[in-house]
């Protein structure tokens, strides 16, 4: 016993041994720059890092800059579009799939297409498609109809619903497929059960299936909200935070102050909020459902 | 940086990596073996041409580091100048190489980056102004003055623009440009098809506007970028206040940035909103200088580079025109040139050297400007050495105010002005507002 006992220390060792690195590695580069950027947010930093501490002016300059609220404020707009929009098609999309008895590979694949697409690519594609004097309004307007109107992307007050869309198009497959594999693993007896007594599939799946789904969702809320923290490509593609700044979100924000106006400190301000923000969320939700796992 | 940045955002949204050594040679010599040897003989070839090679590098140790430039010089006429520089430079007994950017703020970000991490590179090729006061208050730039003094970098140039090039009374920089920016492109078949006769003031302009968009015209091309929208409001400011309120404005006199001017102009400038056409926005300058070049739009306001798109209308004077402001003899103008990174290796300061004598010879960079399309530094050109816009900049400079542009000012300066005009522009905030935001990040 005592040979076998030590040979599973061995082991551990040898596996902690290997992991070490990659630990060291992944500790460094993520929460050692995480709090290296933190510590520029309260210093001197503007065109190069200075490590002269200054408290909070940073963040004083960042909350008196309607720039700032802008951006912050279009992160709910996108994300809350972002979230519902991908989850309510991407749910759909999953029972229609699932109802369906032929060719589901085709569709499947059909609708997981723009997930391929990285998401500079979707921006660009759909700036073509909705800029007004090309894209969608050129064409009705070509087809006959002189009046239709359609410049969301070019409206101050729209554009950042342009990017909500883009970005569910992008990650509604993803999503789909999530709860596809979900719907799929729930017990085949369900439905016999809930034949014999007659129970219409739609209120199968919204009342028996679906709720058994709820470690899903968490991964679909998890992987889109991520999506959302980090939206930087899809805008920049899309409008770059035009017209003016009016759908400019935080990442591109910070990108901006950081690197190209030579306001690091005010930029690293931004990127504490924004990750602060996400905790704020986040965090509650997650404890909730590890603790309702638990119980 | 404002605006040299963004020419190429849309066409070239890529980092182009260029690297031409003249001593590249070892890699290339295994490369194409002939094909009756057999595969462990190429092996072999190649190791041995390898290893030769790290041998000849490691026996002749080079008095010249190569030149490593970092630019955004990557639109056909400026590559051409760039040639022109490096020709000389190879001609004086430099090794070349650079890297080219898509646009300025990314060369300035990497320039930053590689100084941090140590290993920057020799020059940075880029508008003279706020970037270079940041740059030289932060340590990164190079003493040049030997350098200058033995090459009599100051002998051929205007005490003005030798101005450009010191920091703190120091030779930092090597001014090769002078660009003219207030440029009003015209096309005159789209003018003369509305029976508009080119405007000479700004009340005829304006009139010109609705009659141009009755007649299906885009009466303004511009695109989305807050440079570009800061470019019209150059030509507003010289409309409403002439040079002496540009001036004032942008060295934020109390009186002219809080002054009624002021307001007129933020007024006039949302007033031409009306006069543009709903794709405006997210597009880049070269697609707007397209509107003007295939005829769907009458004026464009931009800088020295577009007059580079304009091949296809034919010669200036016939489709299209180019002029400076009409309603206000001023020029607004900003140098571009190379700023020497602070190197510590002898050799790499060698060739830092080599480069600024390169850069600074009057015939190169008279040659450089007419490739670009631009002015040269240096008092050794006159207007014969030039042809089409540049040789009208070259007319003007003689009667006209030259007024240091936004971009040639420190980078505060520039953020202020596009900021404000941007959320104007864009109907994020109103007259009022804008003036106020003005004030207080002018002042």
């Amino acid at each position: 016993m005592r040979i076998a006992g030590k040979r599973i220390s061995a082991n551990r060792a040898k596996s902690w041994l290997v992991l070490i690195p990659a630990v060291v590695v992944a500790f460094y580069f993520i929460w050692g720059f995480a709090a290296y950027t933190a510590y520029l947010s309260v210093s001197k930093s503007t065109f190069l890092p200075n490590h002269e501490f200054i408290g909070a002016s940073n963040y004083r300059e960042l909350f008196d800059d309607a720039r700032w609220w802008v951006a912050y404020s279009n992160m709910f707009i996108f994300g809350g579009l972002y979230l519902a929009g991908c989850i309510a098609l991407g749910v759909s999309l999953a029972i229609l799939l699932d109802r369906l008895t032929r060719n589901e590979s085709l569709f499947r694949t059909i609708y997981l297409y723009p997930m391929s697409l990285s998401l500079v690519v979707t921006g660009l594609a759909w700036q073509w498609i909705l800029n007004p004097t090309i894209g969608i309004q050129k064409l009705v307007r070509g087809a006959g109809f002189e009046d239709f109107k359609f410049n969301w992307v070019v409206s101050p007050d729209h554009a950042i619903y342009t990017i909500a869309f883009a970005a569910i198009w992008h990650g509604t497959g993803l999503i789909m497929i999530l709860f596809l594999a979900g719907i799929k693993s729930t017990d085949p007896e369900i439905w016999k059960a809930t034949r014999i007594d007659r129970i219409p599939p739609w209120r199968v799946y919204f009342s028996i299936i679906l709720p058994q789904l709820r470690a899903t969702l968490l991964t679909a809320v998890m992987l889109l909200g991520f999506q959302v923290v980090r939206s930087f490509d899809v805008v920049v593609a899309l409008t770059d935070g035009g017209p003016g700044y009016a759908s400019d979100v935080p990442a591109r924000y910070v990108f901006e102050y950081y690197f190209q106006r030579g306001r690091i400190g005010q930029g690293a301000a931004g990127a504490v909020v924004m990750v602060a923000t996400m905790i704020a969320i986040v965090l509650p939700y997650l404890y909730f459902e590890i603790r309702r796992k638990e119980a | 940086m404002g605006w040299i940045p963004e020419r190429s955002r849309q066409t070239k949204p890529w980092l182009v990596t260029a690297h031409a050594r003249a001593g590249g040679h070892c890699v290339g010599d295994w490369q194409h073996p002939e094909e009756v040897e057999g595969k462990n003989m190429k092996i072999l070839r190649a190791t041995l041409a390898a290893g030769g090679c790290a041998l000849l590098s490691l026996s002749v140790s080079p008095a010249l580091g190569d030149s490593d430039v970092s630019h955004n010089w990557n639109s056909e006429n400026e590559a051409e100048a760039m040639r022109i520089f490096r020709a000389k430079y190879e001609e004086l007994g430099g090794e070349w190489s650079d890297t080219a950017f898509p646009d300025s703020e990314a060369s300035i970000a990497s320039v930053k980056a590689r100084f941090i991490g140590g290993n920057p590179p020799m020059a940075l090729q880029s508008a003279l102004g706020g970037v270079m006061q940041e740059f030289a208050e932060a340590g990164l730039l190079q003493n040049m003055d030997e350098a200058a003094a033995a090459g009599g970098w100051a002998d051929n140039i205007s005490d003005s623009i030798a101005a450009v090039g010191r920091h703190g009374g120091h030779w930092v920089a090597a001014p090769v440009f002078v660009d003219v920016i207030n440029w009003m492109y015209t096309n005159n078949d789209v003018l003369s098809g509305a029976d508009v006769s080119p405007p000479n003031t700004w009340e005829e302009f304006k009139a010109s506007l609705p009659v141009l968009q009755n007649a299906g015209a885009i009466p303004i091309a511009i695109g989305g970028a807050s440079w570009q929208e800061a470019i019209l409001f150059d030509h507003v400011v010289l409309a409403v206040g002439g040079a002496d309120l540009y001036e004032n404005l942008m060295s934020g006199d109390a009186e002219a940035v809080s002054g009624e001017q002021t307001r007129m102009a933020l007024e006039e400038l949302a007033s031409l909103r009306q006069f543009t056409d709903e794709g405006k926005s997210g597009r880049s300058w070269n697609d707007t200088n397209t509107l003007m070049i295939t005829g769907q739009a009458a004026y464009f306001f931009m800088g020295p580079w577009a007059a580079g798109g304009y091949g296809d209308l034919g010669d200036e004077g016939g489709s299209w025109s180019c002029r400076l402001t009409p309603w206000d003899a001023s020029l607004t103008v900003v140098a571009d040139g190379f700023q020497f990174i602070k190197v510590t290796d002898e050799s790499d300061m060698a060739a830092q050297v080599l480069l600024g004598n390169a850069v600074m010879d009057p015939a190169t960079q008279i040659a450089a400007a007419r490739a670009k399309g631009t002015l040269p530094v240096t008092t050794a050109a006159t207007a014969s050495d030039f042809d089409g816009c540049p040789a009208k900049a070259v007319d003007a400079m003689a009667d006209s105010t030259s007024i240091t542009h936004w971009n040639g000012r420190s980078v505060d300066v520039g953020n202020a002005i596009k900021d404000t005009v941007t959320a104007l522009w864009n109907e994020a905030i109103d007259v009022e507002t804008a003036h106020q935001q003005l004030i207080d990040n002018l002042l």
